[in-house]
């Protein structure tokens, strides 16, 4: 269960690297929050522990989640765990923070999708160490 | 949990939710502080009937889950209600608004007033699931 949670976490905070890439979706997302590349190169390790606290947070909770009898199962369940969990609990925080906020909503989608894909890490890792 | 009270409960906890937020961003509540801390004004708000559409959805998808989770996982006393609120604000609610208001260097503040507006939506979920528990049985 640790090294789940601890793979997990690293897989999904490294994912970041790739998903906000330039060639990605780094250039959207500069456009959508008006920065550039010069002040994204000020993330500094600060921000980035930020970040891995945050994934270690939910890979932790998604153990104790799946670790329950009931939501303990196959590849499918854990896959539907993820995507009920991006949609009902992580979309709508950010949705309603970018809504009224009146930022663009490239920015929802972009970062929801990140989100996205690391839950679903979550179930591919847990799946295969659990 | 009969399907008829698992969706009354979901239902009531949606709506809860959704009109504590008319409170929290009420301008004598959190409403100024959060329009200071977004460097706006009250006249640069614009009531959309959109917004608070998308966000009583939301919070009902929310509810709904909330509740499913609830039965699935057998959870019936007031702590486990609590404990799951907050299991689910630590790891799925909080860290985006979080990472996201690090990486766009977006007010703190106003942050705050949203995480902790999604953590008493989720703290109303449980109450609601403890009251309407009581009443039922």
């Amino acid at each position: 269960m640790v090294t789940a949670i601890l793979l997990s976490t690293v897989l999904a905070f490294l994912l970041g690297f790739l998903w906000y890439s330039p060639k990605m979706f780094g250039q959207v997302w500069l456009d959508a929050v008006g920065k550039n590349i010069g002040d994204a190169a000020e993330a500094n390790m600060a921000l980035h522990a930020v970040s891995i606290i945050g994934w270690l947070a939910s890979a932790f909770v998604y153990a104790f989640l799946i670790n329950h009898p009931s939501l303990h199962g196959n590849l499918q369940d854990y896959l539907f765990l993820s995507i009920a969990l991006w949609a009902a609990f992580m979309m709508p925080s950010k949705a309603a923070a970018i809504m009224h906020g009146n930022f663009n909503t490239k920015l929802l989608w972009i970062d929801g999708g990140y989100h996205l894909a690391g839950y679903l890490i979550f179930a591919f890792v847990f799946r295969a160490f659990v | 949990m009969p399907e008829s009270e698992f969706m009354l409960t979901a239902a009531v906890s949606g709506i809860v939710a959704f009109t504590l937020g008319m409170f929290w961003y009420h301008p004598k509540v959190m409403g100024l502080r959060w329009l200071e801390a977004r460097g706006k004004s009250v006249n640069d708000v614009k009531p959309d009937i959109k917004q608070f559409i998308v966000s009583f959805m939301l919070w009902m998808l929310a509810a709904c889950f909330y509740a499913f989770l609830v039965s699935i996982m057998g959870i019936d006393d007031p702590p486990g209600f609590f404990s799951l609120s907050c299991l689910l604000w630590v790891a799925f609610a909080m860290p985006p608004l979080v990472m996201g208001a690090f990486y766009t260097g977006y007010a703190f503040e106003a942050v705050s007033i949203d995480a902790s507006y999604q953590l008493a939506g989720y703290y109303v979920f449980a109450i609601i699931h403890i009251v309407m528990g009581a009443v039922i049985t």
